[in-house]
């Protein structure tokens, strides 16, 4: 399994420099194509930074962090930022650049790392929107749309493209269980195109959803790395 | 700590922030030069910066010019006839407003409204980490944020000087004209405003305009980017670019006349 992970973590730790993230200590996991981590975080006061070890965004100070067999700290910044152009997520908090509209916040990714025609770009977004729960994405900059509607928008921008690897970050956090049901679905749908999934949450009713069977399930107190099932 | 060690101290920070504005424009310069680092978002970035500094400034680089040329064209009309000097208009408009007020009046518009802005926005995106989105996107923040603000600005500066000029001129030959000083017609005026200026004229154009504006640019976008994080590190950073880009506007501006007359 592990010549094909798509996300391999081994024993992985980072020391948090600040009082708003936790520690992380001798995480261990491998997500191949197609499956599903679900991690439940015991407390929500601190950020995990799971979702930026995933991308390479922060170095552990113990273990590796591989994506597509290749670890991230031997990369060269291009290949970086061309890997992380296939990595969709929803992020923790603030994940919005406020100067551009919702929509071309969402078809950024796509716009700047491929070549894909805008109207080609466009009916996916309209097709992962309504899955979504949208009728549209909504227009205007990020401060002005309602939470619910930039969480569903947020979505959309992760699943668009048909990433590799998806990371969500307490991605249900503020809405409703009808939109939970959606967002489960939009994550069957990625597995089974490929797409390897990593959910981070702080509800034990999302974690243990049935309708996600097939998936791993990890869980994290006070920086501590236990495997539930699958792992 | 003595005197000399706090000069070499003040020396040496001086000397590590010049170097990382040199540092910053020559990767801009690595990366302009490969089309694969202008895909579509950086195109628009870049666009939406001209229009923002160059188009959108045309009102009021026009208002200056307009002042500018009534202020200095027409005087100078009015005083080289009374001395009957008229020949040497040519060569005192050139040497006023195209070689030294010119570049850095516009210079001083664009620190003003675009230096401004960019080291705000950059600052504000700092601090509510929408630089880490963009990078967790695998959108470098020198190709998306810096490259197309640091070129869009020297464009901009560049454009809008030709503007001011021949807004300038034109206006102030008007202003003559009402006034019964313009030295004949204009044809008779725009030769000899275009026999005046020789080849170092248009050197001293080129490095009084798209220098400040790469040096602006860098500056701003430096500043703003390089905040700790905090709200409070917002209008610092604004400050911090204005003022240093007004002392490299005005350095640039020093060195290219002292050139341009040796």
């Amino acid at each position: 399994m592990d010549d094909k992970a798509q996300l391999k973590f081994v024993d992985v730790t980072l020391r948090s420099e600040t009082q708003h993230t936790a520690d992380v200590a001798h995480v261990g996991f491998v997500l191949a194509p197609g499956q599903v981590a679900m991690v439940l975080f015991g407390s929500h006061s601190r950020y995990v930074p799971l979702g930026d070890l995933a991308e390479g965004l922060v170095e552990p100070q113990e273990g590796s962090v591989e994506y597509q067999g290749e670890r991230w700290t031997e990369m060269a910044t291009m290949r970086q930022e061309t890997l992380r152009g296939s990595i969709g997520r929803v992020f923790e908090g603030q994940g919005w650049v406020s100067n551009l509209s919702v929509y071309e916040n969402v078809v950024l990714s796509q716009r700047h790392h491929t070549h894909r025609a805008a109207e080609d770009i466009h009916k996916e977004v309209e097709r992962l929107a309504r899955e979504a729960g949208l009728s549209a994405i909504p227009e205007g900059l990020p401060d002005a749309v309602l939470l619910s509607d930039l969480k569903r928008a947020e979505w959309v921008r992760a699943f668009l493209g048909g990433p590799r690897l998806i990371l969500l970050e307490r991605p249900e956090q503020g809405m409703p269980d009808d939109a939970v049901s959606r967002l489960v679905g939009l994550v069957t749908a990625a597995a089974r195109a490929g797409a390897a999934v990593l959910w981070m949450t702080t509800r034990r009713d999302v974690w243990v959803d049935k309708r996600l069977t097939m998936a791993q399930r990890f869980s994290m107190e006070d920086g501590t790395w236990v495997v539930a099932s699958g792992g | 700590m003595s005197l000399l060690g706090n000069v070499g101290v003040g020396f040496l920070g001086r000397w590590r922030y010049n170097t990382e504005v040199a540092a910053m424009l020559a990767g801009v310069f690595q990366l302009a030069v490969r089309p694969r680092f202008w895909p579509r978002t950086v195109r628009e970035q870049l666009a939406k910066q001209i229009l923002f500094s160059g188009v959108d400034a045309l009102g009021l680089v026009s208002l200056i010019a307009v002042l500018a040329g009534i202020s200095v064209v027409a005087q100078a009309q009015y005083w080289l006839n009374n001395f009957g000097q008229s020949a040497m208009l040519g060569p005192i408009l050139v040497a006023v407003i195209i070689r030294e007020a010119g570049p850095l009046l516009v210079s001083f518009v664009v620190i003003a409204r675009s230096g401004t802005a960019i080291a705000t926005e950059l600052a504000s995106m700092r601090v509510r980490r929408e630089v880490d989105v963009l990078d967790a996107q695998g959108v470098d923040p020198m190709v998306y944020l810096v490259m197309p603000r640091v070129l869009g600005l020297a464009a901009s500066t560049f454009c809008l000087t030709l503007v001011l000029i021949v807004v300038s001129l034109g206006s102030g030959f008007i202003f003559g004209v009402l006034l019964g000083t313009a030295p004949g017609s204009l044809s008779l005026f725009t030769g000899s405003v275009l026999g005046a200026i020789a080849r170092a004229d248009v050197a001293n154009l080129l490095a009084k305009t798209l220098i400040p504006g790469l040096l602006v640019g860098a500056i701003c976008t430096r500043e703003g980017l390089c905040i700790r994080g905090s709200v409070t590190d917002i209008p610092r950073a604004a400050t911090r670019g204005v003022v240093r880009s007004i002392a490299a506007a005005l350095i640039v501006s020093a060195i290219a006349s002292v050139l341009t007359y040796v």
